[in-house]
């Protein structure tokens, strides 16, 4: 087992916003307020425990972005819990681009989807439309030693305690424990493939006008806020480090 | 090939302890004919049955030229009942046996927490207790990875001996006794709203179902049954 150094951890944020360049192309605008909230708090923290930052932006002159959201907390110069976020706004039925990269010493625990915003065995056309682009990136990238030891039919080892969880994820999540050191960077090219592709579908992105259709997607979307948010275990570390008046913003951030 | 998983006989098996009534048609198509699609090439067995809330359960074995074996078993409950779907397909030659079961949901289980612990949690000991047979991955065709339910088992299993057939064949019946267990207590869906959703996703899952198979049914037995029959196979399957 490969033991990587607190201080040679990923960069998540630096690897994929400057050495990758996934935002190239569009003009990142920052997000002063998130649901009534201030957000220059988490633009950079620092606690008895944790260090680090959560940066919400929306794309300047684009009405298609809720919000993108990206950060990194440092716990105790132990572990990086890392994540990315993107959410259309209400009148849009792209999926929810979903990432959560928390590096240990002994390894990289990654859940990687596209949550869709609607039950895509009733709608087979969401999942040609925004799903099935996934296809090739998850065949390539699902064989990387930790995301198939166990061989789990979903590939859910990290969420598999959490049904609603399971249930939240598309056909094509990329869920698992990677340990050794070069993986944890390749792993973050499919980060890359599957964050351009939603950027992708989001420039073409149309918005909803059934408003039948609208309800429906909008009652999904804003059920799986409210689970990540309400439920995820995370949430409890996030009380712990911020307290209980002020971790609702963190939480809301990164999901 | 010395012989195949008993897939037809072990499945039926589990059915036996349901009233079963056969039934002469599907959807208005007479289904006589699938009592003798055997020919020089295939030895086939497909019955058709109807029970108490349930409308169709179909199930079939086909031995191609003594090389391969292929098996489906369906059942669907009957209208307005919110009883998931049971699909189960067997696909076995002398090297490797491709399998999928599952019991899929009706509903949109993310949302209907109810139905999802009712129906597909409680399938989750045996998720847990077959994740572990060698060759397990995930259903390889995308459409019908996405009907999948969050407990579905498949695999690509390699026959390394020959308790290997029926240890990939136990979830398959491990599945189906749960789904029969679930018959006694299930009611008539009374809201409307409910009885919509389910209406239109039970609809969706028979079209992607009928889609993926039909196409299935072809490159297996197309060749040996003809065009007319592998349509009625898709029918009376899904």
């Amino acid at each position: 087992m490969t033991r990587v150094d607190f201080k040679d951890m990923v960069n998540f944020t630096d690897v994929l916003m400057e050495r990758k360049n996934l935002f190239d192309g569009f003009e990142l605008e920052t997000l002063d307020e998130y649901e009534g909230m201030d957000t220059s708090p988490a633009r950079e923290f620092k606690t008895s425990m944790a260090n680090g930052f959560y940066k919400a932006y929306t794309i300047k002159g684009m009405d298609k972005v809720e919000k993108i959201a990206i950060g990194e907390l440092n716990y105790m110069r132990r572990a990086k819990y890392c994540a990315m976020n993107m959410t259309p706004s209400d009148d849009y039925d792209l999926p929810i681009f979903a990432c959560e990269f928390d590096e240990f010493a002994t390894r990289v625990g990654i859940t990687l989807d596209m949550m869709p915003l609607v039950d895509i065995a009733l709608h087979p056309e969401y999942r040609e439309k925004y799903l099935d682009p996934l296809n090739d990136a998850w065949r390539e990238h699902r064989t990387l030693n930790g995301l198939t030891r166990e061989g789990r039919c979903l590939v859910q080892r990290r969420y598999g305690p959490w049904p609603w969880a399971r249930a939240s994820l598309s056909p094509y999540p990329l869920d698992g424990n990677i340990e050794d050191s070069e993986n944890r960077y390749n792993i973050l090219d499919a980060v890359v493939v599957y964050a351009r592709i939603w950027l992708e579908m989001l420039e073409k992105a149309e918005p909803i006008k059934d408003l039948e259709y609208k309800k429906e997607m909008l009652k999904r979307k804003k059920t799986l806020q409210y689970y990540y948010r309400e439920r995820d275990p995370g949430g409890e570390v996030l009380k712990k480090i911020f307290g209980e008046e002020h971790h609702r913003l963190y939480i809301n951030l990164i999901f | 090939m010395d012989a195949f998983t008993p897939y037809y006989d072990k499945m039926y098996s589990v059915l036996e302890g349901l009233s079963l009534k056969a039934l002469e048609n599907c959807n208005g198509k007479d289904t006589a004919s699938l009592r003798a699609l055997s020919n020089d090439d295939l030895i086939a067995k497909v019955c058709l049955y109807s029970a108490s809330k349930i409308s169709k359960i179909a199930i079939g074995g086909f031995q191609i030229k003594g090389q391969k074996q292929f098996g489906l078993c369906t059942v669907f409950a009957n209208t307005g009942y919110d009883l998931p779907l049971f699909v189960s397909y067997w696909d076995e030659n002398q090297l490797k046996i491709c399998w999928m079961v599952d019991i899929m949901p009706t509903v949109d289980d993310f949302i209907d927490e109810d139905y999802r612990a009712r129906y597909i949690e409680t399938q989750g000991q045996a998720w847990d207790r077959f994740a572990k047979l060698p060759g397990i991955c995930p259903e390889d065709d995308n459409a019908l990875r996405s009907l999948c339910s969050i407990n579905y088992s498949a695999g690509q299993s390699t026959i390394e001996n020959e308790g290997m057939r029926l240890a990939v064949l136990a979830p398959h019946t491990s599945y189906l006794k749960a789904y029969i267990e679930f018959i006694p207590g299930a009611e008539q869906v009374t809201d409307d709203g409910k009885k919509k959703e389910v209406s239109l996703k039970t609809k969706s899952l028979q079209s992607t179902l009928k889609t993926h198979f039909r196409a299935v049914l072809e490159s297996q037995i197309g060749s040996s049954v003809g065009s007319d029959k592998t349509d009625l196979l898709t029918e009376v399957f899904f």
